[in-house]
């Protein structure tokens, strides 16, 4: 597995770009794999997300729904996508660290 | 490397060996890979001969031919192909070349690299590819209702569900539940429009099947089995899925090889199939003036090339878009996307070679000009966003029931109320 250089640290990756263990991650991670993204700044909505993803995940150990994502944030649909382009699977769980969600993502 | 006396290595039964393994639907359809002349004309065909390493379907064939067992087993081809079958259009022996690769995968104590066993066992342990639970489903489904009950100011509007005697029942990717909730409002739209009977079921909304590339049968079955029982509980006529190719082929060709003969009497419709019918019919009407776009048609293995469905994602987007112009090559012969044969979810081990391939099909999309590309494929459609990203592209990816739901015209009083 490759790995990327984040503030001096290196951060084992997969090859789509998704961290390997999500316990290393830390904040300029989200900043990092955001640029990748292609998103400018991280707002407090971005924050929102990604804080909900992390915490679902240590306690389930899986990606959520996009149903319960939307409605424990209470951002809309629509703006999860603007927010992140590539969408939450493929987008905001990489900021968050999350491994890539398994299945057909 | 150190050179072997090939008497000493070559397992004489080997060939006989694949073809006892492999599935075939018909006796008559059994072969002996002495049939296979080695002459290459499959390595012609394969758009990615030597485009990688170890990508030579030739070779595979010609280690077979010799016996090489444990030559063959070890081959990063085996893992490499994309099971898309283009081999196998001008072969002088009909050697069904994916399944035999399919078979050496699956019934010679191989596992699949990267994730790819991993989701077919997790779709066998929960009834779907994504582990989403019923209520989960449910929660979702309800979600999207409350917003069409909405968007047509109809607060009695239901998304039906375990409808018993419906004549349609439509199987979805778990992934548009869990992911992509939007594209239930799209397929649900066309539907309504349609005035059709229909359902989807609590039960059975996974349209995909892992053990078509796993090569595993007995998984494969397993698997396929959540929809064919359903489909017998809920006592409906037809079976519809959405835009998935793999799933679409392995419900048709497996109804034949992993079931006894008569077993399983449905036809599979795919998206795409019933979309051109509903269509010809006249029982939807489109403007295709809400599609003022250039759109082009990637044409999927699994659909066109083994499932046949070849004119009609074009019929479709001649109907729904302002202006669709074909890829060239195209229909059967068009250029694979990369990403078949299980290659996404193996993830790592192919993902280098995956994008390679894609190069081909990213100069083929550019060429056309067109400001989307259209792929009734699920794993396509993945492909092509990962194409798209990669060199740059620009395009926007979609499906096709996406256009025909912008592009629907609804009778008065029903369908979305006009935005204020």
């Amino acid at each position: 597995m490759p790995f990327v250089e984040i503030e001096g640290k290196q951060v084992e990756v997969d090859e789509d770009g998704f961290m390997t263990d999500p316990a290393a991650w830390f904040e300029a991670c989200a900043y990092y794999f955001a640029k990748g993204e292609g998103i400018e700044q991280l707002t407090d909505d971005h924050w929102k997300v990604i804080n909900y993803l992390k915490e679902y995940y240590a306690t389930n150990g899986i990606a959520p729904m996009i149903r319960k994502l939307c409605k424990e944030t209470g951002i809309p649909l629509k703006e999860i996508y603007e927010l992140f382009p590539s969408g939450p699977a493929k987008g905001a769980c990489k900021l968050g660290g999350l491994p890539k969600p398994t299945g057909c993502v | 490397m150190e050179a072997k006396n090939l008497n000493e290595v070559r397992d004489p039964k080997f060939r006989d060996e694949i073809v006892e393994k492999m599935c075939f639907h018909d006796d008559k359809m059994k072969f002996n890979l002495n049939y296979c002349l080695s002459c290459g004309t499959c390595a012609a065909g394969c758009y990615f001969t030597e485009l990688v390493d170890n990508h030579d379907p030739r070779k595979f064939m010609r280690k077979i031919a010799l016996g090489l067992k444990d030559e063959v087993l070890k081959d990063p081809f085996v893992w490499l192909c994309n099971m898309c079958g283009r081999c196998t259009m001008n072969c002088p022996g009909n050697i069904p070349l994916s399944n035999v690769v399919r078979t050496v995968r699956g019934q010679f104590g191989l596992t699949a690299p990267g994730r790819l066993q991993e989701v077919a066992e997790t779709h066998m342990e929960t009834g779907n590819q994504m582990s989403v639970s019923e209520e989960d489903f449910l929660d979702t489904i309800d979600w999207m209702q409350e917003e069409l009950q909405e968007e047509f100011g109809d607060p009695n509007f239901k998304i039906p569900v375990d409808v018993v005697g419906a004549e349609i029942l439509f199987i979805p990717h778990p992934r548009e539940i869990k992911y992509y909730p939007e594209d239930i409002k799209s397929w649900t739209k066309v539907f309504v429009n349609a005035k059709e009977s229909w359902t989807i079921s609590s039960k059975a909304f996974d349209v995909t099947n892992f053990g078509l590339f796993n090569g595993r049968d007995d998984e494969a079955r397993k698997i396929m089995d959540f929809t064919v029982n359903e489909a017998n509980r809920l006592g409906v006529k037809r079976i519809v899925m959405t835009e998935c190719g793999h799933g679409f082929w392995a419900f048709e060709w497996g109804k034949k090889v992993w079931y006894e003969p008569g077993e399983v009497t449905y036809k599979f419709e795919h998206m795409v199939d019933y979309m051109a019918d509903i269509l010809k019919k006249g029982k939807v009407k489109v403007d295709k003036s809400k599609n003022p776009y250039t759109v082009t048609i990637h044409d999927p293995c699994n659909t066109v090339r083994k499932g046949g469905l070849i004119e009609e994602g074009r019929y479709i987007l001649e109907q729904v878009a302002e202006n669709f112009v074909d890829m060239w090559p195209n229909r059967e012969y068009n250029i694979c996307c990369g990403g078949g044969g299980g290659a996404l979810p193996m993830g790592d081990p192919v993902k280098e070679a995956r994008m390679k391939k894609g190069k081909l099909k990213a100069d083929q999309m550019m060429a056309t000009g067109a400001e989307i590309c259209c792929a009734p494929c699920h794993n396509c459609y993945d492909q092509l966003n990962d194409i798209n990203k990669e060199y740059k592209l620009g395009m926007k990816i979609k499906h096709l029931h996406h256009l025909l739901a912008n592009a629907l015209i609804w009778e008065e009083g029903t369908g979305p109320k006009p935005e204020e």
